[in-house]
């Protein structure tokens, strides 16, 4: 089955945040994450490794921090991470799958 | 169209994509699709390779795993470390390593000061009851090291 990437989020999970704090941030995204060892159901066959391999954050265009997952991870993958608020600007989520396929969303900041 | 044309044009329509498809499946496969299994010391060696000292059961870590999640499919696995975050002193790399998996490595976070925290959640699939070992190593490669037991009744790997 053909997949089509196209669902996912990254939010603060905190509205009323200043210049300077410490904000927990929450990146999703819908993938089916599969491992290589289960099989489908109907055909009977395996199904192939198809996972997403990487997270990056970015900050105003700055690399803040990266996640490596493996296909232990669970499927639709959910990190919280700590970023601190160093002014206006906009956060950016940017996950790539092992065949290549990347998919981006971004967040406002507007710190009060 | 008389039958006999019909049934020349006919076969060799189908030989020819019979001819064109397997081609194109052989290079589908050709991907790097195949599972591969990682062990728990291959994990573990990589998570702790060239530390200067291996802090085992660390008092600066706070792990918050349920003992007894209802479902190893989606396991959350929270992490906090009470260490500074400042250019001089932070924590660079966590990660989180199932032991009886398939495949032991969930998730590896490269982390930078800019963080301001050393703080992780994630979720992890567990195949059984087994214990989750977190590793969180610090910028002058000092090992952190919390290890915690789970007990999964239905697990997540099939």
């Amino acid at each position: 089955m053909k997949f089509v990437w196209r669902r996912g989020v990254i939010k603060p999970l905190r509205d009323d945040y200043k210049t300077g704090d410490v904000v927990i941030f929450q990146a999703i995204t819908i993938h089916p994450m599969d491992t290589g060892f289960q099989k489908d159901k109907h055909s009977g066959q395996l199904k192939p490794r198809f996972f997403v391999e990487t997270l990056d954050i970015y900050y105003n265009d700055k690399k803040v921090c990266n996640f490596a997952f493996e296909v232990s991870s669970s499927p639709n993958p959910k990190v919280k991470f700590p970023l601190k608020i160093e002014g206006p600007g906009t956060v950016k989520a940017v996950w790539t799958d092992n065949r290549g396929q990347t998919f981006t969303k971004t967040v406002k900041i507007n710190p009060k | 169209m008389k039958r006999r044309e019909f049934l020349q044009y006919t076969s060799f329509a189908l030989a020819a994509s019979l001819f064109v498809n397997v081609p194109l499946r052989a290079e589908d496969d050709d991907e790097d699709n195949e599972a591969i299994e990682i062990s728990f010391e291959e994990a573990y060696s990589e998570a702790t390779k060239g530390a200067k000292k291996v802090v085992k059961n660390a008092k600066e870590m706070k792990l918050n795993i349920p003992d007894a999640p209802e479902n190893g499919l989606v396991v959350p696995v929270e992490v906090e470390i009470d260490y500074p975050m400042t250019k001089e002193k932070y924590i660079k790399q966590i990660v989180v390593m199932p032991t009886k998996n398939k495949v032991n490595l969930a998730v590896t976070a490269n982390y930078t000061p800019a963080n301001g925290k050393a703080y992780l959640y994630v979720n992890v699939k567990l195949g059984g009851t087994q214990e989750v070992v977190v590793v969180a190593r610090t910028n002058d490669d000092v090992v952190f090291e919390k290890r915690k037991k789970v007990k999964v009744a239905l697990g997540g790997c099939g």
